[in-house]
């Protein structure tokens, strides 16, 4: 199950994905994780990242209608794959038991 | 939508042939987006800047796709191919990498020097962006001067535009020691008490200094240290904060310890070791009255220069006419009607240095973008050239099925291989370098000089535009010619070519320009070495000292000094030695004098200004400065002896035209002064200055405890400089030396701004030339090659070798000619903007351009030779046969 390993960045995008719904297109997740995650990243890496996640089957993408606030230009929507929010959930499952085990660090 | 919200037509054509098609739309709509929203969020700048940085996260998206064949778009396979073909021709690919690296190299260096220069923020600053520096001004426009301690504390407490105004000045040298522990000198820097607060600095440990500590002039002995001077001091681990630190005999608290590399905002000098508050700087230099302090605002009591920051809410704008107001209501006896303060937001240097740095700074990029032109042209050339022997193999690949498209496309993947490997080299030769070029600069910068992420990002950006615009030219070519036509008769295309001989005219003009340009900065450094200055510069040692500084009075300074210069001479190696009030080129003293009748005044408002000097005997003597008439100073005139002065020529001139000045007098502090010679004039403030006038005085009848000691040596002048200390020190060991110089050196400092030019420039044309030649080179090579069975004809058909050899130089020198007419006018053009860089030369200097014609034409015969003996040296039997 190697290749199906989600990276740190894959997911942190893929959650942008998920919460965006509709209206997850490149531009879109890129304000958001400037916002949210306070990172700021190029699209390059958002479509990199996208296109890794295509590859195992996590997301889908397809080409909606053109905008006039894009001038003219069509999106390219994103949307997480049934497969893509299984494991969205097993990574969190992961990370939730691993921190209630934690012993409680003092500051 | 509006026109300026779109992206620049350049990058969109980049962008176009990065994306592949089936993603173009999306991935465009995106990249507008979010243009767009930076735009009106940030500014244009910052959106511009962003859309760079896009680009290469789109180019390190598609590189990424690149090994695992998921994207199979053209341009990676383009790419793919690209390498394969130009690892299997070594010589031509290395080449083109080693001449685009040149010409990329070049630019980035510089690049990295104007980076570092003007964009680099001080270390521990806090939003430096706020910042603004406050200068007297003398005028409109015209300003750059310190600020008097009044004048601070009443624009500190006014200036409403402002979160805080702090103030910083004095930087002295003293002499040291811990109690108990080393001795030796620091370099010490006066600061108001919020400093450091409006800066946005923290301490590393302890605190820095409360407002009652900057009240009571000489009352509160405390100081910050710099934490590389606590180790040098207290030792590695040892705490600071609560020692004792004597500086010049008063015991000092430290308080607390500011970062090794903070300096405050002066982009120039090295961190202070110690900050003490403003108000013991009368105690420090132990001023007798604490007139620093009181004194009304005036000139002479300028010492403190002024950064605040801009308050909340508050543009540059505001700051000025703020500052406008505040500096008209400014009332005090005398003062200057035209004098005023200057705000500007330039807080790394003062005026006249940022002014110089800055015409530098355009020089050297207007050179260097020649520089990348030439390159761009013969790269241009070289892939040309080899798009037409590889006309077959173009041939082949259209015959099977690739269309038009893809080819021009595959050239341009070919070049933009070459053009990123070439930026890679670019980028290695800048960071090779940039130490190096900035050592040449006329100002001494700290610290090392790399190009950072942004110069490496705009070395990309170069690498690519060089892509393209070298790629033009044979994908154009290709784009034209009907390459399946070309299969069968390879050898019959491209003789020559008028796109290649374009390149290479356009080659020789720029190199021309550039040329001229060295040729002329050359001469003007030459002019400002070789000058007539009016004193000698060689074997003289300067040590700068200040005895006030120590405390001495009057009396004990005059002790002072024939002690030390006798046993300064007593020294091996020492020759003579002399002291002088004012080293030539640093600073003036000066004063005005009422004309006597029948003089020339040389002030607006009547009086006769004149540059002032305190010397010892023998001072003309080691200078090298005749003495015309009359007498040099001697060991009798001292105070209570009949007081005696020199003038030099000007001020002869000025206040007895057409008299004998020896023997007159002049009523001046009470006293009739009577002059016993005429020295000839000499350069005294800045090179190329008119006639100034200057008045000599015994140093043993006018006092001046600001003293340099000038020492005339057999061997070179700083092997003397550690004996010469120890000499003095052993007279008065907490004597601190300001300054430890040589006379050359100080000279040198004066002509660097000439060298920088000339030797950059110099360097930029050589390698301009080189490229140039081999352009030419390359391209007469070529013809000869091609025409090698039309030349066998020839010679078999009786043509004489000569006569070949002479129509192969013709064809070379023919391009060099038109290319050197060309640039001439370039030359010609530019004249207004090198006239100000240049010094006693004139920039359209008909030698100057006949030198760099000859030059040109010289290598180009050099560089068109070889292929003329290779057209001589054609057997027709051989050039028959083959083909």
């Amino acid at each position: 199950m190697k290749g199906e390993r989600m990276g740190e960045f894959e997911e942190l995008v893929l959650l942008c994905v998920r919460q965006l719904g509709d209206d997850a297109h490149g531009a879109a997740l890129q304000s958001l994780l400037a916002e949210r995650g306070n990172r700021e990243v190029t699209l390059g890496a958002i479509y990199a990242a996208l296109d890794r996640a295509q590859r195992k089957g996590l997301a889908q993408s397809w080409l909606g209608e053109p905008t006039a606030t894009r001038g003219g230009r069509a999106k390219r929507h994103y949307a997480v794959t049934p497969e893509g929010e299984r494991a969205l959930r097993e990574s969190r499952r992961i990370r939730e038991l691993l921190w209630s085990e934690a012993e409680p660090v003092r500051p | 939508m509006s026109r300026r919200h779109e992206i620049p037509s350049l990058l969109r054509w980049l962008l176009e042939r990065l994306v592949p098609r089936e993603r173009r739309e999306d991935v465009l709509g995106d990249l507008e987006f979010s243009y767009r929203e930076r735009r009106t969020r940030r500014g244009g700048g910052a959106a511009g800047w962003h859309l760079w940085k896009e680009t290469g996260g789109l180019l390190m998206w598609r590189l990424a796709g690149l090994g695992k064949g998921t994207l199979g778009s053209d341009l990676v396979q383009d790419i793919r191919f690209a390498i394969r073909t130009l690892v299997r021709r070594p010589g031509f690919s290395l080449t083109t990498i080693l001449v685009l690296g040149l010409g990329i190299g070049a630019p980035t260096t510089v690049l990295t020097l104007v980076n570092r220069i003007f964009f680099q923020h001080p270390a521990h600053v806090v939003e430096p962006d706020r910042l603004v520096r406050i200068w007297r001004s003398w005028g409109p426009g015209q300003g750059g001067g310190s600020l008097a301690n009044p004048d601070y504390e009443y624009y500190r407490a006014n200036a409403s535009t402002l979160e805080g105004l702090a103030a910083w000045g004095g930087s002295r040298v003293a002499a040291f020691n811990v109690p108990g522990g080393i001795s030796d000198q620091l370099q010490a820097t006066f600061v108001s008490d919020n400093f450091f607060d409006v800066l946005g600095v923290h301490p590393v440990t302890g605190r820095f200094f409360s407002p009652e500590e900057n009240r009571d002039p000489g009352v509160d002995a405390v100081a910050v240290v710099n934490d590389a001077f606590r180790r040098r001091a207290f030792g590695d681990g040892a705490p600071a904060v609560g020692r004792t630190l004597k500086i010049n005999d008063i015991d000092f608290t430290v308080v607390g310890v500011s970062p090794s590399d903070f300096r405050g905002v002066d982009a120039l000098g090295s961190a202070p070791d110690v900050w003490i508050p403003l108000a013991m700087f009368g105690a420090m230099i132990r001023a007798e009255d604490s007139a620093w302090w009181e004194r009304l605002p005036h000139l002479r009591s300028s010492w403190l220069s002024l950064v605040g920051r801009m308050a909340p809410g508050a543009t540059f704008e505001s700051v000025e006419a703020n500052f406008a107001t505040l500096s008209a209501n400014l009332t005090y006896p005398g003062r200057n009607e035209n004098e005023g303060v200057l705000v500007s937001r330039q807080y790394l240097y003062n005026p006249s240095m940022a002014t110089s740095l800055d015409s530098l700074s355009r020089l050297l990029l207007a050179v260097v973008a020649l520089v990348l032109l030439i390159a761009v042209a013969n790269v241009a050339v070289l892939l040309l050239s080899r798009a037409t022997s590889r006309a077959r193999e173009l041939g082949v690949r259209a015959a099977l099925g690739a269309g038009r498209g893809r080819l021009v496309r595959q050239l341009l993947a070919e070049s933009l291989v070459l053009a990123l490997v070439g930026g890679a080299v670019g980028a290695g030769i800048a960071y090779a370098t940039a130490g190096a070029a900035a050592s040449l600069l006329p100002y001494h910068f700290v610290g090392a000089f790399r190009p950072d992420a942004r110069v490496l990002l705009v070395c990309l950006g170069l690498a690519l535009l060089t892509a393209v615009l070298s790629g033009l030219a044979p994908a154009l070519h290709v784009a034209r010619s009907d390459v399946t036509r070309s299969m069968g008769n390879a050898h019959v295309v491209g003789g020559r070519s008028r796109g290649r001989d374009i390149l290479v005219v356009v080659q020789m003009a720029l190199s021309l320009v550039l040329v001229a340009g060295a040729v002329l900065f050359a001469r003007s450094f030459w002019t400002a070495r070789t000058q007539d200055i009016g004193f000698r510069t060689d074997h003289t040692l300067v040590l700068r000292v200040n005895l006030r500084d120590r405390g001495y009075s009057s009396e004990e300074g005059l002790a002072f000094l024939p002690r030390a210069l006798e046993r300064l001479r007593a020294l091996p190696g020492v020759t003579s030695a002399t002291t002088t009030t004012m080293v030539p080129f640093r600073g003036d003293w000066s004063s005005d004098l009422d004309p006597p009748p029948g003089a020339l005044p040389n002030t607006d408002e009547g009086k006769i200004w004149v540059g002032r000097n305190s010397v010892a005997p023998g001072y003309f003597q080691l200078m090298g400065m005749p003495i015309l008439r009359g007498r040099p100073l001697g060991a009798g005139d001292v105070a209570g002896a009949a007081p005696a002065i020199v003038v030099n020529e000007e001020l002869a001139r000025l206040l007895w035209p057409g008299q004998d000045a020896v023997g007159k007098t002049l009523d001046a502090r009470d006293l009739d002064w009577t002059v016993v010679g005429v020295v000839r004039n000499a350069t005294y403030y800045e090179l190329g200055e008119k006639p100034t006038t200057q008045l000599y005085t015994s140093v043993y009848a006018v006092y001046q405890p600001s003293v340099s000691f000038l020492l005339r040596t057999s061997g070179p002048a700083t092997e003397v400089a550690p004996a010469a200390k120890a000499t003095l020190r052993e007279i008065d060991p907490g004597l601190a030396f300001n300054e430890v110089t040589t006379l050359a050196s100080v000279f040198g400092e004066v002509t660097a701004r000439y060298r920088v030019s000339a030797v950059l420039v110099g360097l930029f044309s050589g390698l301009a030339l080189l490229l140039a030649a081999a352009g030419l080179y390359g391209v007469v090579s070529f013809v000869v090659a091609r025409r090698t069975r039309e030349i066998g004809v020839r010679v078999a058909l009786g043509a004489g070798r000569g006569r070949v050899a002479a129509d192969v130089m013709r064809m070379g020198l023919r391009m060099a000619g038109i290319g050197a007419v060309v640039g001439l006018l370039g030359a010609l053009a530019l004249r207004r903007f090198t006239a100000a860089l240049l010094y006693g030369v004139e920039p359209g200097d008909p030698w100057a351009l006949a030198a760099s014609c000859s030059i040109l034409l010289a290598v180009a015969a050099l560089a068109s030779f070889a292929p003329a003996r290779r057209a001589t040296r054609i057997d027709p039997m051989e050039a028959m046969r083959t083909e």
